[in-house]
């Protein structure tokens, strides 16, 4: 697969996440490849690993407030740590599990990791194939990290 | 009816827990397979919501397990594993229906209501 379709594998898992959601419509910005991994992720890491014919990592990062937002259209009523730090990792899960309905079943998916530490241990930089997926919904920010063999 | 809810996030399994409360005389829930296990054997629920992706033990084990223990218990699979390949895997050991997330609150009720027609 070319890294442009792969990028809109991931974008249209994305979109298919925060349309079930409503309320707001999700804007994706301009893909970029990782050149500063200082650069990147927010408060909140959800961490999937992938393994099987492709190995890497897809990281659903977002900041506080825009999980709240999450939570409240979720229907939520416990909007703590323990339920953002659960729906961080919740997200990555259900992109990294959508992803496999073009990418098939050998794109193995672990059960989600959160951390709130820094990413650049887990981005190399200039690696052609990690990417980010600029993301804003109700005006909060949050991206999307992929980074694949 | 009574129902248990497997899922390791917690917001997933209250959002069915909210959806579902009318349509259940009781809601357990559990978190990984393990403990479904332990909840399927003492309280013999109707009907299972059951994730596939948890720690401990993975929802394809555990529906494998639940009908050996009772055969006669329906099983709703919701997953993010949108592929047509688990679906079909699920649905060959035995589950009754197939969800994928992220679902509405209408896609849940529907899905409920079709995996109960299948069954009954």
């Amino acid at each position: 697969m070319q890294h442009q379709q792969l990028i809109n594998v991931f974008i249209d898992s994305v979109k298919v996440y925060f349309d079930h959601l409503g309320h707001a419509e999700l804007d994706i910005g301009t893909p970029y490849l990782i050149t500063n991994p200082g650069d990147i992720g927010l408060d909140y890491n959800g961490i999937i690993a992938v393994y099987g014919d492709t190995n890497g990592s897809i990281i659903f990062s977002a900041n506080r407030s825009i999980l709240k937002y999450i939570l409240l259209s979720l229907g939520e009523v416990e909007l703590n740590e323990r339920s953002i730090v659960d729906l961080v990792g919740e997200i990555a899960n259900t992109i990294a599990g959508n992803v496999r309905r073009e990418l098939g079943e050998s794109f193995q998916i672990s059960t989600p990791k959160v951390t709130k530490a820094t990413l650049n241990q887990m981005c190399p930089s200039r690696d052609p194939r990690s990417f980010v997926l600029p993301l804003r919904w109700k005006s909060k920010a949050a991206q999307l990290l992929v980074r694949l063999d | 009816m009574k129902l248990l809810i497997v899922d390791d996030s917690l917001v997933v399994r209250n959002k069915i827990n909210r959806n579902l409360l009318s349509s259940f005389d009781s809601i357990l829930r559990a978190g990984n397979g393990v403990d479904a296990l332990r909840i399927v054997r003492t309280e013999k629920p109707d009907f299972i919501t059951m994730d596939l992706t948890m720690p401990e033990m993975d929802g394809v084990t555990c529906i494998r397990k639940v009908k050996k223990i009772n055969p006669r218990t329906h099983i709703l699979v919701i997953s993010a594993l949108a592929d047509k390949a688990t679906a079909i895997a699920a649905l060959s050991l035995g589950a009754n229906g197939f969800l994928c997330k992220p679902f509405t609150d209408d896609e849940l009720n529907q899905a409920i209501r079709k995996t109960l027609e299948i069954v009954f």
